[in-house]
């Protein structure tokens, strides 16, 4: 028999590993007993009411549309954000601007996003996907900016030199060296923002309209209805959007750095 | 050009928040007052600073010695912490709250309160923490703490002594990023609370009413400054390390005794409530501006008084602490599963019945309400069946109830004058020929009857499941019975019983789905109504679009008369005329709502509610409530008398004669008859039961039905393509294909030729 | 100083280390004398570092025991023993100045007090300066007390690393490769100052290296180890003279290493000539490595054995590294003479130069079961193999694959292997270049490949179905 061996400076880990086993893995594994299992027992019927309406698959479609739109306009916004604040030459201003971008969360997120919708009635700006796309991107840019920034700001400064003198003019160094090395940010940040987006409930709520309604929404009406399993189905069906979304960065990852790479961020 | 794009990215981020700011001057210096005074808002920015900076300690304490232990963990123990890790990081907010939820209330920690709230924001920080701390800590020399347990520390003295020194920045940064994620939260805060205020809930509750409170609009001014002297702060520390200073630790130090400090002056406060014994604390739970708030002050004042005549020692301590909900389903599960200590509470009709049904209640003791106490016996007649308490043996148990009446109202069509007069044209439709629609068709204006379709898109109904099936029940019964559509020969309006008098079992069964009646009904005209109509299914807030005069979105919309009277009220406060262009009508044959007094199982301080009870029924209170709050009260007496007068209430009203363009439909009046339900709103109306399992099922699940068919049916009809979503999605698409493509392609052939001469190892 | 009783201070028995089912260190037995300067030699990954740090109490060994002075401290953790450690990096903490940093053991320590109330008391400020002092003379660094450990350049603060663990007053000293990180003049110098220190103090040390010459310049007592495996204990010139296999003779100064086969006691043969030599014992015609020195190649002698030609020549200062082709194998000589390029030379090499040693492995033999027709798993992936006439397997049959070295080709990218490993040795056979692979599964293969790899690249391995060999496993 191996007996077990007790590295006694792993065990600094404990309380972290405890308070993690019991807040993010319990908690996982009730989902799916809330999903599966009812007052008799095991049972597939929630799961099944939810797979067989077609208009759920059209509020997943438009959940996952209105989620990438809005990660990938944040990647488009904060890519050259974040590559205009690393190259700027004062950290210090670098990290005021930072500190700037990311400041307005210590306002509740809840009274910006109303904030935003008083500001757009304000000048007539209807509310709407386009709205709501809005928000999400004024609202999630930070979890796209720092992960992005970190890792140029990581770049030696080197590989640049190096680009450089072996010819290669600015922009070609930007496409073939930071750009590359920058994916690993890029990919993180995108999941950062992607996955609140695709489960929102009070931005849709307050920001969109009727053609706006999605998933998280419809999470959050089981949960206010106390219909528990309902919930727990479609928390699991968000599970595993975040969970393919996450595949498939990785995928993109992998192939990107021609190696085996497991993990993200 | 670079800093002009990153400037512009700013200001659009600081608008909505420079809006606020400029906003919380608008009544000078009122709002600040307002904050700083009103004991609700104070506790929610204790509670708020208190749990983000204690979870955010807790958070970086543990992350940092996770890192340390982290590192020596075994390769796969380590990988499989991480991606546990990941979990939080990356699964949706939502998602961790509900599961967060299940976990509560499966291990019975559901009425944990602030314990509860603490234990889940460490677990918005944690991951985050960590993610800061592990770096730096790899950059260590892993030897640093061997060194120290070789010299004799002890693994703790080596971990203080040794590695949190050297960790102490890369700790600042994680306690930073935790506090900021933890302010920031709504989701997970609104899933978990029980009853603990918090900035986030407090916003919630109020916005479902009315709007943004005030106060809030000065916090978030005060939140901007707080950034700007950071900025300031940041920029003048950086000027001294230029100028060769050594970062100054009394500054860094002084700032943090600066944050401490704040946070104290926050949560003290909180703490001293908290020591305050129950005994002397009455805690309410009511919805959102549904009282007069002078009153909760005057009570206190009155209470402590009869408490310290009563001989009762620090009788002076007492207060009320007040908190509120945006639906009955949020107060059930605040008591049902978070055992919430609540001593009052002001559930719906259905919801007293759920709740009795459920052991969540006391009967109230009718002996205990004061004499003086007046009650209007034809509200208490209608009430009847769902506060009545029976024994076992099911005898009516004398002078007790489950529940007193509070409010009383109706559900019904607010429409907006200003809309149906500038849409008349298009329409064909004018504001008397609306108005005689709306007393021939009753509802049916919501579903297209009497021409009304050409309203399509402009019309609101309510995502509150009950309400908006309720009325298409109603107008399902009212087609079946008369194809045309009007109301007048509705089956549910000829009803009598063997006296004469009208017998609304009908429209009883056909509100809560009994006997013929079915939710197929309603889910029949309600998704006819998606196509005819286009409506939009509005959450509480909706009637802010109706106040805002620059907003011509909705003519007409289902709401509820409490509703309906505070958002004409606050129009007519901010008019010079006193006038406002939105009009109210409640139908024959509708849903008359209450909201109760009730007081939970697990109520800790009964004497101070039913003193309460008594307080607000008490006529004067009540006449300045309902005056205050836009809803008749079940309480009469002379001063609502007088209020009544005052308000040119009219004494008898044909509710369904099309012709009483003076009476019902008269601006001057109509605010009044919106306060107050007419004899014929109360009698041809029914009071919604309790749902059992299935059909409280059947009902949620349609409300979901209805509102995804409704986005798909906009999406398809608007046929206005999102074509910047498009474009972008296509053009990542597009990229991420070509790119793996090239990599796929490209791949490097790495083969190693011969060596010419061996190598040797050093 | 110094006493040479004979005494055992520090005792291994069986010890063995497993992290993530892999074995860094497998069945170590090992005692070391009090006062003696024993340096473990071997490799990256060999698992020297582990056995120092068992010693120290860092870890626990997974099996075996542990003992100072006779009594077992295998549970002792590093605090509660009297061993100090110098580390690779110095470990310094960058929080403290030098006094503090050597004051740290100092400060936890308590010394008996027969007036304190417990017992016992904390060393006082004059006593820790004293000692502090003491220890800093000791290193040639008095007077840098308050210097900020950033401000020292790296010699001075591996003397402070070294002050800090010896002022202590340690039983043994444990020293983990802590010249490493010093350029070569540095380390030189290092070098001499530890076998001062080492004189003054005596006390034992226990020195980790990877460098064969530190090894032999400082050490009373060589371990040489590999794989977890402790390969041969002496002194520095027993080693080199009489290595016991072809690894210890690679490690341990250069050498040739030739595979021949042993015809029978004193003759061997490579090169396809027969060379007496002092080994017997061996099986007649047994296969088995041959080392040489390339000191030991005498060129142009008296009694020319064998003949090659100059391939290179490089001039080492007092002598020339010449490289000899025949054969295909490439073979290293020291001469204090020089040679042209493409010189036909004659060589002889003297029975004493001539090392014989058991061929370690001559073919993979890989344990596996059947997991169905004529298939196999190897290293969790399944093969396919062509079975011998007359044999039949049955799955879950447990069986032995045989598979020859130069049957696995190795490829670059892991992908286009059946299967992938990380390369964890290395040596170079004159002809060849043999390799061990450790799978995923943490089971190894050898491989000889023609091509030079680098020790943990990870590579592909393709393995066709006719060099597979599969027999029942007779044991099981």
């Amino acid at each position: 028999m191996k007996k077990i061996n007790f590295n006694t400076r792993s065990l600094f880990a404990l309380p972290y590993v405890i308070y993690m086993f019991i807040f993010v893995v319990v908690p996982l594994f009730m989902l799916f007993g809330f999903a599966f299992f009812g007052e008799n027992g095991f049972s597939l019927d929630e799961a099944t009411a939810f797979f067989t309406d077609c208009s759920q698959w059209a509020t997943i479609g438009r959940s996952l549309r209105i989620a990438l739109t809005a990660a990938l306009s944040c990647i488009l916004i904060g890519f050259p954000l974040a590559y205009i604040i690393a190259k700027i030459r004062s950290k210090t201003v670098q990290y005021m601007i930072l500190m700037a971008l990311v400041a307005p969360m210590w306002i509740n997120g809840l009274l910006r996003t109303i904030a935003l919708k008083e500001l757009s009635t304000m000048i007539n700006f209807e509310a709407g996907e386009t709205l709501l796309t809005l928000g999400l991107i004024i609202d999630y840019l930070p979890f796209m900016l720092m992960p992005i920034y970190l890792v140029i700001t990581g770049i030696p400064k080197s590989y640049l030199e190096v680009s450089a003198d072996l010819g290669a003019s600015p922009m070609v160094t930007f496409f073939k060296v930071v750009l590359p090395l920058s994916m690993s940010g890029i990919i993180s940040g995108f999941l950062m923002v992607f996955t609140p987006a695709v489960s929102t409930y009070y931005m849709s709520e307050y920001l969109g309209n009727q053609s706006t309604f999605m998933i998280g929404e419809q999470l959050n009406i089981m949960f206010t209805k106390d219909n528990k399993s309902g919930a727990a189905v479609i928390a699991l069906v968000l599970l595993a959007l975040v969970g393919l979304s996450v595949f498939i960065a990785n995928c993109v990852s992998r192939i990107g750095n021609n190696k085996k790479q497991g993990g993200l961020a | 050009m670079g800093l002009t794009f990153v400037f512009l990215i700013m200001a659009i981020i600081y608008l909505p928040i420079l809006l606020l700011v400029f906003l919380s001057f608008s009544d000078g210096l009122d709002f600040y007052v307002q904050l700083f005074t009103t004991s609700e808002y104070m506790s929610a920015v204790g509670n708020t600073l208190l749990i983000a900076v204690v979870a955010s300690v807790i958070a970086t304490i543990i992350a940092a010695m996770a890192a340390t232990g982290i590192l020596y963990m075994g390769k796969r123990t380590r990988a499989v912490t991480m991606a546990v890790n990941q979990l939080p990081v990356i699964n949706a907010d939502i998602v961790t709250s509900f599961s967060l939820v299940l976990l509560f209330v499966s291990v019975g920690l559901a009425n944990f309160g602030l314990l509860k709230l603490l234990l889940a924001h460490i677990l918005i920080a944690l991951p985050f923490c960590l993610l800061t701390i592990l770096p730096k800590m790899r950059q260590l020399d892993a030897n640093l703490i061997d060194a120290a347990l070789d010299l004799g520390a002890s693994p703790f003295k080596a971990f203080t002594s040794v590695i949190i020194p050297q960790l102490v920045p890369a700790m600042l940064q994680a306690f930073l990023l935790g506090f900021t994620l933890s302010l920031d939260d709504f989701v997970i805060t609104q899933y978990n609370n029980s009853g603990v205020p918090t900035i986030s809930t407090v916003i919630y509750g109020a916005i479902s009413r009315r709007d943004i409170p005030d106060a809030f609009k000065a916090l978030t001014t005060i939140i901007f400054i707080v950034i700007l002297i950071v900025l300031v702060v940041m920029n003048l520390n950086a000027a001294r390390v230029r100028k060769g200073i050594k970062i100054n630790r009394k500054l860094v130090a002084g700032i943090l005794a600066g944050i401490l400090l704040l946070t104290g002056a926050g949560v003290i406060p909180v703490i001293i409530n908290n020591l305050t014994p129950r005994s002397m604390v009455l805690k309410v739970y009511n919805w959102e501006d549904y009282i007069e708030t002078e009153l909760l002050d005057e009570f206190t004042d009155s209470y402590r008084e009869q408490l310290a005549k009563q001989g009762v020692p620090n009788a002076d301590k007492f207060r009320i602490e007040y908190h509120t909900f945006a639906d009955n389903e949020e107060l059930y599960s605040k008591i049902n599963t978070q055992h919430a200590d609540y001593d009052l509470i002001f559930p719906s009709e259905y919801m007293v019945e759920k709740m009795a049904q459920d052991g969540l209640l006391q009967t109230i003791d009718m002996t205990r309400i004061s004499d003086e106490v007046e009650l209007d016996q034809s509200i208490l007649d209608r009430t009847k069946p769902f506060t009545d308490v029976y024994d076992a043996n099911n005898n009516l148990v004398a002078n007790q109830v489950w529940a007193i009446p509070y409010m009383i109202g109706t559900l019904g069509i607010m429409y907006d004058t200003r809309v149906i007069e500038k849409m008349a044209d298009e329409t064909k439709i004018d504001l008397d020929k609306f108005e005689t629609l709306l007393t021939q068709y009753g509802f049916g204006v919501l579903f297209g009857e009497g021409g009304t379709t050409a309203y399509e898109g402009r019309i609101t109904m309510k995502k509150s499941a009950r309400d908006s099936i309720a009325i298409a029940m109603i107008y399902s019964a009212q087609k079946d019975n008369n194809p045309s559509g009007e109301i007048k020969n509705a089956i549910y309006m000829d009803q009598t019983d063997g006296a004469g008098n009208y017998d609304n079992r009908l429209l009883q069964n056909i509100i809560n789905m009994n006997g013929d009646y079915d939710i197929e009904d309603a889910r029949k005209v309600l998704m006819e109504q998606i196509i005819t109509m286009d409506p939009t299914y509005e959450n509480d807030n909706g009637k802010k679009s109706f106040m805002d005069p620059n907003d011509d979105k909705f003519a007409y919309g289902l709401f509820w008369s409490c509703d309906a009277g505070l958002a004409m009220y606050e129009l007519m406060e901010e008019s010079e005329d006193g006038e406002n262009p939105l009009r109210y009508y409640a139908p024959n044959g509708t849903n008359l709502w209450t909201d109760n007094f009730a007081i939970p199982t697990y109520a800790q301080n009964t004497d101070a509610a039913y003193a309460f009870i008594n307080f607000l029924l008490d006529d004067e209170n009540a006449a300045r409530n309902i005056d205050y709050v836009g809803s008749q009260m079940v309480a009469v007496g002379e001063a609502i008398d007088d209020l009544k007068a005052d308000y040119e209430v009219p004494d008898d009203l044909d509710n369904s004669s099309a012709d009483n363009v003076d009476g019902i439909f008269n601006p001057d009046i109509n605010y009044a008859c919106t306060v107050f339900p007419n004899a014929d709103n109360v009698t041809y109306a029914a009071i919604m039961k309790n749902f059992d399992a299935q059909k409280e099922k059947a009902v949620n699940t349609l409300i979901v039905e209805v509102q995804n068919k409704n986005a798909q049916h906009t999406e398809d009809a608007v046929n206005s393509v999102n074509w910047f979503g498009i474009i972008i999605i296509v053009f990542a698409s597009a990229s991420l294909a070509w790119w793996l493509i090239y990599k796929l392609t490209h791949r490097r052939p790495r083969l190693k030729p011969a060596p010419l001469l061996p190598e040797h190892k050093a | 100083m110094a006493k040479f009783t004979g005494e055992k201070i520090i005792e291994l028995k069986n010890v063995v280390k497993i992290y993530d089912k892999e074995k860094a260190v497998d069945d170590v037995s090992l005692s070391i004398k009090k006062g003696d300067f024993v340096t473990i030699l071997g490799p990256s990954g060999c698992g020297k570092t582990t056995i120092l740090r068992m010693i120290a109490g860092f870890e626990q060994p997974t099996e075996g025991a542990i003992y100072l002075e006779g009594t077992d401290v295998t549970k002792v953790p590093p605090y509660k023993r009297n061993i100090n450690t110098v580390f690779q990096k110095y470990a310094l903490f960058p929080h403290l100045n030098v006094f503090n940093n050597i004051a740290y053991g100092l400060k936890l320590k308590t010394v008996p007090d027969a007036t304190a109330k417990k017992g016992y008391r904390l060393l006082s400020q004059e006593e820790i300066k004293e000692k502090v002092d003491r220890a800093l003379h000791l290193v040639d660094l008095a007077d840098y007390g308050h210097r900020d450990i950033d401000s020292l350049s790296g010699g001075q603060q591996q003397r402070i690393a070294i002050a800090r663990a010896i002022v202590n007053e340690p039983k043994v000293l444990l020293l983990d490769e802590p010249l490493s990180a010093l350029d070569l003049k540095m380390r030189k110098e290092m070098q001499i100052e530890l076998r001062r220190l080492h004189k003054e103090l005596g006390i034992t040390f226990i020195y980790v290296t990877h460098d064969q010459e530190e090894a032999m310049t400082m050490s009373d007592t060589i371990v040489v180890m590999r794989d977890g495996q402790i390969q041969q204990i002496g002194t520095p010139k027993k080693i080199y003279d009489e290595p016991q296999n072809a690894y210890t003779a690679d490690f341990i100064g250069e050498s040739n290493i030739i595979s021949g086969k042993m015809i029978k006691d004193n003759l061997v043969e490579f090169f396809g000539h027969q060379f007496p030599c002092t080994d017997k014992g061996f099986k007649p015609n047994e296969p088995v490595d041959i080392v040489v020195r390339p000191e030991d190649i005498k060129i142009n002698p008296r009694e020319p054995q064998f003949e090659g030609t100059v391939m290179n020549v490089v001039f080492k200062g007092t002598f020339y590294d010449i490289t000899v082709v025949l054969d295909n194998y490439e073979l290293s000589a020291k001469n204090t003479k020089s040679y042209n390029v493409g010189d036909k030379i004659m060589m002889s090499i003297a029975p004493d130069g001539i090392h014989v040693m058991p061929k370690e492995a001559i073919t993979n033999e890989y344990k596996t079961e059947i997991v169905g027709e004529n298939t196999i798993t190897i290293g969790d992936v399944d093969f396919e193999f062509t079975p011998t006439a007359g044999e039949t397997f049955a799955k879950g049959d447990k069986v032995i694959a045989t598979i020859d070295f130069d049957k696995i080709e190795l490829t670059d990218d892991e992908n286009e292997g059946q299967i992938s490993g990380n390369i964890t040795d290395m040596i170079y056979k004159g002809k060849y270049y043999q390799v061990k692979i450790w799978l995923d599964n943490d089971t190894a293969l050898i491989v000889d490949t023609p091509y030079d790899w680098n020790t943990d690249d990870r590579v592909g391995l393709v393995i066709k179905k006719e060099d597979i060999k599969v027999r029942h496993d007779e044991k099981d």
